[in-house]
């Protein structure tokens, strides 16, 4: 028996072990040595901790013992990033302009080690499910051919959610950044039949003529990517089960139509796409969002369609306001839940909020029969936007809940966020909004200042 | 018919008879009881239901219900605040966090394991090899023939130049 205290330090602990290693007594030894608890724990636990590391050290723990030489291959979520693969941080940090040659030099180097290791890593699993793929990578010249393999591999193994992240930028001006052409071709048989979420940024779209669609793609992201409007509708008409679609700086897009065969598609998002006209006509749609300019928008069938959320950060919030009502609300009967997100920059530092403005706005007499809940963030009680709020109090008849934010949302690297209000500015919304809202007012009760 | 599981009281016993007592809405971040007290229809009036865990002791028990107290209070657990506290929580010894991860796989508390394996993997992070062998005991028991193998395999991984070396 090991007469070990109970409560050590980490270093005593080690000494130890140290002391006991190397003692003669073999009973003593191998006491030690069999305290190794990790690997006895459940396969799945181990899964999910490798599942948090990154590939590098994935790899690392295939060479720890027998135990764990192969357990990585059961992971079905595979990340396979350019910027953590390797151990040092050669990738991330610009060194300097004196050695900026050499780096770059590595960087090229590392590249192309990149790619074959992705391959070898590939061949090593096929046969095992993967279920998740995501890929981030500078893509050079000619290294497309590798990524299309890489998806036919994939495809092989049943993938079912496909992330394709092409990054920005190149290391100079020798490297000129390729779009990745996505592989139509590849979905042409029944490899494709098991992909249901794809992701692609920084890619060209562009189906071939004979491309029938996909019968299991379920959600469809394109971030700067380039598409064309036929090609929109060409790729939905050939998904009749999506459920998700989310565009995002695709500049090649004019005139957005969605129109979908697929009953399930109940959301939509179009991000500064630089449009001149939506169209939407989805019979089960029931969520949209929207940011970028005013357009012209035409909602025709759109039956569902119950919760829309609108940003027009180039336009006066007075003005975003009303065309959200003359032109979506009228033809949105099932409109239940209504979001704005009112700030523009201009705005708040020229009026003040507190005197008129020089044009004001009137509001159409139309009332949103089916209007629930009401969110207007990067709300400053402007004149105007008061006055929206008041309207909609007498309008809304069915109204339950209005809710006003003085932050400012806003959307950056794929994602919302939130800016913080300095305490002051919360309480002058506050009172400002009392001011205008006329105490008495029947319904003030409904307004939740944030 | 049993009361809704947020409302009774549970009584957890570890395997050398420590009792501990759990406010319903806390017991609910097991997944383990949630089914149990779901099933249970003998309950008594006073709406308190026993569980006893086998395999865990009453020090590790004690954690778990201090984990799970922690979590079900919502006035509390706000954001950077929790995330501070989880990380003094896990800081403990391996042997500890062991009994932590099958305590959490036992009653399927999904949050401690999550918080459980990421330590763990903290640990594992950017350490060669024969560290993580160090680090937690295990013993190297491949052939020279496996060995020469997992060299060959693990070639780039091995012999990339490091950014020191041209600082």
């Amino acid at each position: 028996m090991i007469d070990m205290p109970k409560r050590t330090s980490h270093w005593q602990n080690h000494k130890i072990k140290w002391k006991i290693l190397f003692s003669k007594n073999r009973r003593k030894r191998r006491k030690i040595w069999s305290e190794d608890r990790i690997s006895e724990l459940p396969d799945d636990i181990l899964l999910s901790i490798l599942g948090r590391l990154t590939m590098r050290d994935v790899i690392n723990t295939s060479a720890l013992s027998r135990r764990w030489r192969y357990l990585w291959t059961s992971i079905t979520d595979l990340t396979l990033n350019y910027e953590n693969m390797f151990d040092d941080d050669l990738v991330k940090y610009f060194i300097g302009e004196h050695k900026w040659r050499k780096q770059l030099k590595m960087l090229k180097k590392r590249e192309k080690e990149f790619l074959h290791l992705v391959d070898q890593l590939l061949e090593l699993r096929q046969g095992c499910t993967i279920k998740t793929l995501k890929i981030i990578i500078h893509l050079a010249k000619d290294d497309s051919s590798y990524v299309d393999r890489w998806i036919e591999s994939a495809l092989d193994s049943k993938v079912e959610k496909l992330n394709l992240k092409f990054q920005e930028g190149c290391f100079d001006d020798t490297c000129i950044q390729k779009y990745y052409n996505f592989p139509f071709h590849l979905f042409d048989d029944e490899a494709g039949s098991s992909l249901k979420h794809l992701e692609l940024a920084f890619g060209i779209m562009k189906p071939h003529r004979d491309f029938r669609g996909s019968m299991t793609l379920a959600s469809l992201t394109l971030m700067h990517v380039h598409i064309s409007d036929e090609h929109v509708e060409k790729i939905l008409s050939g998904c009749p089960v999506l459920e998700r679609l989310h565009l995002e700086q695709c500049y090649d897009l004019c005139h957005l139509k969605v129109a979908s065969p697929s009953r399930r598609l109940k959301f939509v998002s179009v991000v500064f796409c630089d449009l001149m006209g939506v169209e939407i006509c989805v019979e089960n749609l029931s969520e949209f969002e929207y940011n970028g300019s005013l357009v012209d928008f035409s909602f025709n069938g759109v039956p569902m369609l119950s919760q829309v959320m609108f940003n027009f950060p180039f336009e006066h919030s007075s003005h975003g306001f009303d065309y959200v009502l003359t032109k979506v609300a009228v033809a949105l009967p099932m409109l239940n839940t209504l979001m704005l997100e009112s700030a523009y920059p201009l705005e708040m530092r020229t009026c003040k909020g507190s005197e008129e403005p020089e044009e004001i706005v009137t509001f159409p007499s139309y009332s949103p029969q089916n209007l629930k809940t009401v969110l207007i963030s990067g709300f400053t009680g402007l004149w105007n936007q008061t006055r929206f709020v008041y309207y909609m109090l007498n309008q809304a008849t069915a109204l339950e809940s209005m809710r006003l934010d003085p932050r400012i949302r806003y959307y950056w690297n794929a994602k919302w966020d939130i800016f913080k209000a300095p305490e002051e500015d919360v309480a002058n919304v506050r009172q400002r909004v009392h001011e205008r809202l006329h105490e008495g007012h029947p319904k003030a009760c409904l307004v939740h200042i944030m | 018919m049993a009361s809704p599981s947020h409302t009774r009281t549970v009584t957890l016993k570890s395997c050398d008879d420590v009792e501990f007592v759990l406010d319903g809405s806390v017991a609910t971040l097991s997944q383990t009881l949630v089914s149990a007290m779901a099933e249970d229809s003998s309950s008594s009036d006073d709406g308190t239901f026993t569980w006893c865990v086998s395999n865990i002791t009453g020090e590790v028990l004690a954690k778990v219900v201090e984990f799970c107290n922690k979590h079900a209070d919502i006035s509390s657990s706000r954001g950077e605040d929790l995330k501070e506290w989880d990380k003094a929580f896990i800081s403990v010894e391996l042997d500890l966090l062991y009994d932590l991860i099958l305590a959490a796989d036992n009653l399927n508390i999904e949050s401690l394991l999550d918080l459980t394996a990421q330590r763990v993997a903290d640990e594992i992070k950017g350490k060669m090899p024969h560290e993580i062998r160090m680090l937690f005991n295990i013993e190297k028991d491949f052939t020279d023939e496996e060995e020469r193998e997992i060299r060959r395999e693990h070639a780039w991984a091995y012999g990339g130049e490091s950014l020191k070396s041209f600082l």
